[in-house]
């Protein structure tokens, strides 16, 4: 069972690996909690699915997405590249690529509340497949929205299972672990 | 010239970190799991530096690093991890397999690459 203060742990953590990660240099994002109905105007076409697990629970992160032009302008100026530049399998590649810096943020904020994580690599699946959602029994499921300056929305859902008990505190204000530094052993 | 070699399944890694190495005047060479960053190393005296992700299909990071020092009998080859991957447990092992460092994604080059370039020349 995920008691309140856990639930809101993991929507929050997740609200900031979205933001640092998804909001390319210079731009303002901003993350929202959706309802089932804000969700359902949703119209991607695929989704980037990763899952961060311990022997507690497993988080699994949809990203949503649909290839066309407005998305290929994101990643191209996310990953500091021309929108000409990107090929089908650069494009697709940035995409997981963005999942993965996204949970390993999540990844590595929940590991200082649990041991032994977990995550995967990225795949991706037909939209069809959350529909299923609901089959894997969550006990949090949860959707959210990036509105970013000049992209177009995205929307992420997160389905957390637990099995055991599940209680942790998140301070929504605590700084996050650095990056890109070298520690030399 | 000493050489960089780049292990990392994601394109999109191992063109961001390659190009920034060539644009500073380092050779650069690419490879796209663990296997075949065994395999380029075994191939290539010239590689004196190995700038590897953990999480990877076929051969992850760290065992690649282990096989270095343990099937290639290569104990001069710096290795350094880049990853999303923070955990003291996965340090330890790196550690244990003789790495040198370790980055946390997304890679910053102008907060590394001084320390990059001293590693390459020895």
């Amino acid at each position: 069972m995920l008691t309140q203060s856990a639930k809101d742990g993991f929507d929050t953590l997740l609200m900031q690996s979205l933001k640092s990660s998804m909001t390319p240099a210079g731009e303002q994002a901003e993350v929202i909690l959706l309802s089932e109905q804000e969700h359902a105007a949703n119209d991607a076409s695929q989704i980037v699915v990763l899952t961060v697990s311990s022997y507690l629970f497993r988080a699994m992160v949809l990203f949503y997405f649909t290839p066309n032009a407005d998305t290929r302008g994101h990643y191209a100026r996310l990953n500091h590249i021309q929108t000409e530049d990107m090929s089908e399998q650069t494009f697709m590649d940035a995409i997981a690529e963005c999942g993965n810096l996204c949970c390993g943020i999540l990844n590595r904020e929940l590991g200082k509340f649990f041991a032994h994580l977990g995550m995967s690599t990225p795949n991706v699946i037909d939209k069809q497949c959350a529909a299923f959602l609901q089959k894997l029994n969550g006990q949090h499921l949860q959707h959210f929205a990036i509105n970013i300056t000049q992209s177009p929305r995205f929307y992420i859902s997160l389905c957390v299972s637990s099995y055991a008990d599940i209680d942790f505190e998140v301070d929504p204000d605590a700084a996050g672990s650095e990056t890109g530094e070298l520690e030399l052993f | 010239m000493a050489k960089i070699l780049v292990v990392d399944d994601s394109s999109t890694v191992r063109t961001e970190v390659g190009d920034f190495l060539k644009k500073n005047g380092l050779d650069v060479i690419l490879a796209v799991d663990g296997h075949d960053g065994l395999a380029k190393l075994k191939g290539d005296p010239a590689i004196k530096l190995v700038v590897s992700d953990v999480n990877m299909p076929n051969m992850d990071g760290l065992t690649m690093a282990e096989k270095i020092r343990s099937e290639l009998r290569n104990s001069a080859v710096n290795i350094i991890m880049l990853t999303t991957e923070n955990s003291p447990i996965m340090k330890e092992r790196g550690k244990a397999a003789g790495i040198k460092g370790w980055i946390v994604k997304p890679f910053k080059g102008e907060a590394v690459l001084a320390t990059f370039k001293k590693l390459v020349d020895g």
